[in-house]
């Protein structure tokens, strides 16, 4: 009698062009397989490994499987109703997840947004000032909000533990982002409570174009980014005016922060005009809907639409999933060079498969 | 085709130093510091890490 094995349930297979992922939504963890194996395990039911003729091959995926947890035996068929499927809904009872806002944000402001219960606020800080950030974060830290995180975008500035230290006071601190700079402390790292992490790019790259410092595996970006935009939902950003945005770089604002009533904001984040980005989907979005690691990315780029039922967007990712690799990588080439155009006006993509296959198996083979 | 794979992840993905899951993994001791270091003061509360990228 043939073996019986199971998905393991929180380990979700993500198709890609190229290759497929498998998420481990429990332990944070992932894994590459081919589309192949893809589409082996992309099955609640039990697993046909029988499909594969070769005998040394089956062996091998079922291996590397059972190794890394990702199938597991079942004796009776009937067992796999002890394993039910996860519900793919997602819902957060936070009217705001994330808040950004700066750090010379208005006392006026911050009662306002008292009222609320925010899971996270990023501080933005153009040019770095003790009294002023110490400020700030004792001002913020008594919100009801979880986590606060700062992002100093000056460059070129060698920080010391001793110039955070006065911030140890806020527990909700949980790190600060660091661009272009140093940070050296002679403190034992496990005595810090907060992390600071050195970016190596300019603060603004860093925010506009995806890193893999932003990726995340976990059950609720899992589920987020499945039913809604991972970067725009439950987002929003007061800029140095307090103009109401949904993200750093949009243009259009929602009304003003320090001229309207605590109500009037929350009709504003509540009304579809401003939810509108937030519910768009990666599986709708033209590229995005063939990358592998569309459910643990943030992607701030602004989308757009045309005539089709697709999104777009006009500035190029910095990971190119019809063949597999990062810019930072090299054998790196843009979307048009591997014979893939999208065309804004009519919001079409159009894939040259001739010279694609052509410069993957240069890079596969 | 496990070969493939292998390849897959060994030459597929340079910016696996940054990305892997053992990086992952520092930036979850530094939540898990923070998290101990609260663990007397807030042990009644969930002290959850963003579950995505806040910025």
């Amino acid at each position: 009698m043939s073996r019986l094995f199971l998905r393991n349930r929180l380990c979700m297979p993500v198709k890609g062009y190229n290759r497929s992922i498998v998420y481990d939504l429990i332990r944070y963890d992932y894994f590459f397989i081919s589309n192949e194996v893809f589409e082996l395990i992309n099955t609640t039911e039990i697993i046909d490994f029988e499909c594969i003729g070769d005998e040394k091959n089956r062996e091998e995926i079922k291996e590397f499987l059972l190794k890394e947890e990702i199938i597991f035996e079942i004796l009776e068929s009937d067992e796999k109703f002890n394993f039910p499927v996860m519900n793919p809904d997602y819902s957060t009872p936070f009217l705001i997840t994330d808040l950004i806002v700066h750090v010379d944000i208005d006392e006026v402001s911050i009662d306002k947004l008292s009222s609320f219960t925010l899971r996270d606020i990023s501080i933005l800080v153009d040019s770095y000032d003790k009294n002023v950030l110490e400020s700030c974060l004792n001002r913020i830290s008594m919100l009801e909000v979880d986590a606060i995180f700062i992002f100093l975008k000056e460059e070129n500035v060698a920080y010391t533990y001793e110039n955070f230290e006065a911030l140890s006071r806020v527990n909700q601190l949980f790190n600060i982002y660091v661009f272009n700079s140093t940070y050296t402390s002679n403190l034992n790292q496990e005595n810090e409570l907060f992390t600071v992490i050195e970016i190596p790019s300019s603060f603004e790259y860093f925010s506009k174009n995806l890193d893999p410092n932003k990726l995340r595996i976990n059950i609720e970006m899992f589920l987020e980014a499945s039913n809604y935009h991972s970067y725009y939902h439950k987002k929003v950003y007061l800029d140095m005016k307090g103009n109401i945005k949904n993200g750093l770089y949009t243009d259009e604002h929602h009304g003003n922060l320090k001229n309207i009533s605590v109500s009037r904001f929350t009709e504003i984040i509540e009304s579809k005009s401003f939810q509108m980005l937030g519910g768009i989907k990666k599986e709708n979005t033209l590229v995005c809907d063939v990358c592998e690691f569309r459910f643990m990315c943030v992607d701030s780029r602004m989308p757009y639409i045309a005539n089709t039922e697709k999104w777009y967007h006009t500035v190029e990712c910095t990971y190119n999933p019809y063949i597999s690799k990062w810019k930072l990588e090299t054998d790196y080439k843009p979307l048009l060079e591997v014979g893939v155009a999208l065309h804004p006006t009519s919001g079409k993509l159009t894939i040259d498969y001739e010279i694609l296959e052509q410069y993957n198996n240069f890079l596969w083979q | 085709m496990i070969a493939k794979i292998k390849k897959q992840v060994k030459n597929g993905i340079a910016p696996l130093h940054l990305l892997s899951s053992k990086n992952l993994t520092e930036e979850k001791k530094g939540i898990t510091k923070v998290r101990a270091s609260l663990k007397y003061e807030t042990s009644f509360l969930q002290i959850k890490p963003s579950h995505r990228f806040p910025l």
